[in-house]
């Protein structure tokens, strides 16, 4: 169902276009597949608040199987799923939530709205000038991970 | 003077027409096509007629069999011949269509519309389509039609068919859910464990790959709500968000979409005309600069005025150096004559003898790469010169 809802992306050109045409709005990209359990949790999280979020966010799914887009897969480094990624005016939003990676949104997001939550951080904070903000959320409810390097 | 006047004016009045672009008579006569009114209207009615187009262009891609229901819903108004193309009694769809488009009665309308109302000729081509498209939608087709009495019927028992395995899919899925549900209570979890089958056993985390082997990878120690893929790509050889490396989305691939080049006057002109709502926003929010300059271009693209780049590598302006003495158009083509030499390698022998010449000569050729710069005589002063 959530297909139907929210655009599924499958092409670079896809992706470039969505990033270049949202204006003003805050862009939040899922990165994730569908055949995962933890991706439809979170799909299912995104679906129901894309409309509460619709003045300020626009909210777009993307398919990693797909060959078409390692491009971004790659630049992101996403190596987990499901991965979020914000943008405001085609830049790359950051998000500082005390974790190894500010650059993304690991895992899924508990509440609706958390998800809500943190866009509209991302959105008052880029309309202030601010590439990177902190996450509003308690630490409780940010999904836990750890970057575990080569030979350590 | 005033006779003279007089009887110009009734000449300008010319008899009231019909445009059918504003909608209205008008007694403006030819240049009446020169108003921005009509050709605002004129851009919004050819953008209506070219996403019409482009849904023919799809089946003329991929045809399709056409259903006898569907026949009287599938038509198309042809406005340049001012023709309805309905579909019944073919066999695909929008098979008159693609053959009304392609006709030279088509073509031969479409020229008198645009000379009639018309920005420019140019645009013939994104209103017509071109035979060999349509040769090869007709081996197409005639491949389709061998299969089309059997697809026919399979069609409508596949159909029923997938609403069942939909259902029993979903039905599966729920039960799935459920079962997932309880691990998903306790979400927080020590971190001490870091073993594979941990995770599988007691969170439904899924694997790909071998972890421990990946460069830079996130490993995920018993927490459920995330999976992680097996790291082909740990080997960045183009860098990353973390590297600082370009975006994807504004790598020169997409330069259709984003960098074209726009004209000046143009974009004024478009900026004249959207609202100044625009201006409640912080100026100094993130990429605001890029958002007004992208809001004209999507203005300009909406228009139908085309944003193309087809500037290529090699493009000069008609002169191609600073010269000294002929006309600028052959210093552009002794330019290229250059670059041409450049390009044969073994041809070096040959300019280093012509060098020696061009010393002598002096300033006519100053080619290669020990360019000597001088001061700029005058035409006259030079004159002066040979005269003396």
């Amino acid at each position: 169902m959530d297909s139907v809802v929210l655009p599924t992306l499958t092409k670079k050109e896809e992706i470039d276009r969505i990033i270049n045409n949202t204006i003003d709005k805050v862009l939040v990209l899922r990165f994730g597949r569908i055949s995962d359990q933890n991706c439809l949790l979170l799909d299912d999280i995104l679906e129901k608040s894309a409309r509460d979020v619709s003045k300020f966010a626009t909210v777009a799914l993307v398919d990693v199987e797909s060959e078409q887009v390692q491009v971004y897969v790659k630049y992101f480094d996403i190596t987990l799923f499901p991965s979020t990624v914000f943008f405001f005016n085609a830049h790359h939003m950051k998000l500082d939530s005390g974790t190894a990676d500010h650059t993304k949104w690991v895992g899924k997001f508990y509440e609706k709205q958390d998800f809500i939550d943190v866009v509209e951080v991302i959105f008052r904070g880029a309309m202030k000038g601010k590439m990177i903000v902190h996450c509003p959320l308690p630490p409780e409810r940010i999904p836990k991970y750890q970057l575990l390097y080569k030979d350590v | 003077m005033e006779e003279k006047k007089k009887k110009k004016k009734p000449s300008k009045k010319s008899e009231f027409e019909f445009c059918k672009v504003c909608r209205f008579h008008h007694d403006q006569g030819p240049r009446h096509k020169y108003f921005p009114r009509h050709k605002e209207l004129l851009s919004a009615f050819l953008n209506r007629f070219r996403s019409k187009i482009a849904d023919v262009r799809f089946f003329l891609k991929n045809p399709s069999i056409l259903r006898p229901q569907e026949e009287s819903q599938n038509r198309v108004w042809c406005v340049f011949c001012d023709e309805d193309i309905v579909e019944i009694g073919s066999s695909f769809a929008c098979s008159k269509a693609i053959n009304h488009f392609a006709s030279s009665e088509h073509h031969k309308n479409i020229k008198q519309f645009l000379w009639k109302h018309g920005p420019s000729m140019d645009c013939v081509d994104d209103f017509q389509i071109s035979d060999a498209d349509v040769a090869k939608w007709v081996r197409k087709c005639t491949a389709l039609g061998n299969k089309d009495a059997s697809s026919c019927r399979g069609q409508l028992s596949g159909t029923s068919n997938d609403i069942q395995n939909n259902i029993e899919f979903e039905r599966s899925e729920k039960v799935q859910t459920h079962f997932i549900n309880p691990n998903d209570l306790n979400d927080v979890k020590p971190l001490q464990y870091y073993t594979n089958e941990y995770q599988i056993s007691h969170s439904g985390v899924s694997h790909y790959g071998s972890q421990l082997n990946v460069g830079a990878s996130h490993l995920p120690p018993g927490v459920i709500g995330i999976t992680s893929s097996s790291s082909s790509h740990s080997s960045d050889a183009s860098g990353n968000v973390h590297s600082g490396a370009p975006p994807p989305w504004l790598t020169p691939s997409d330069v259709n979409i984003f960098s074209g080049q726009l004209n000046q006057s143009d974009m004024t002109r478009v900026q004249e005309k959207i609202p100044a709502k625009t201006s409640k926003l912080n100026p100094h929010r993130v990429g605001a600069a890029w958002a007004e300059r992208r809001k004209i271009e999507m203005e300009m693209e909406k228009r139908g005025l085309a944003v193309h780049s087809n500037i290529d590598a090699d493009w000069l302006p008609n002169f191609g150096r600073v010269w000294q003495s002929g006309t600028r158009k052959s210093s552009r083509k002794e330019f290229e004559k250059e670059k041409r030499k450049l390009v044969k390698t073994d041809s070096i022998s040959l300019e280093s003898e012509e060098r020696k010449l061009v010393k002598t000569e002096n300033i006519s050729m100053e080619s290669e790469e020990p360019v000597q710069i001088q001061p700029y005589i005058s035409k006259r002063a030079r004159r002066e010169k040979s005269g003396e």
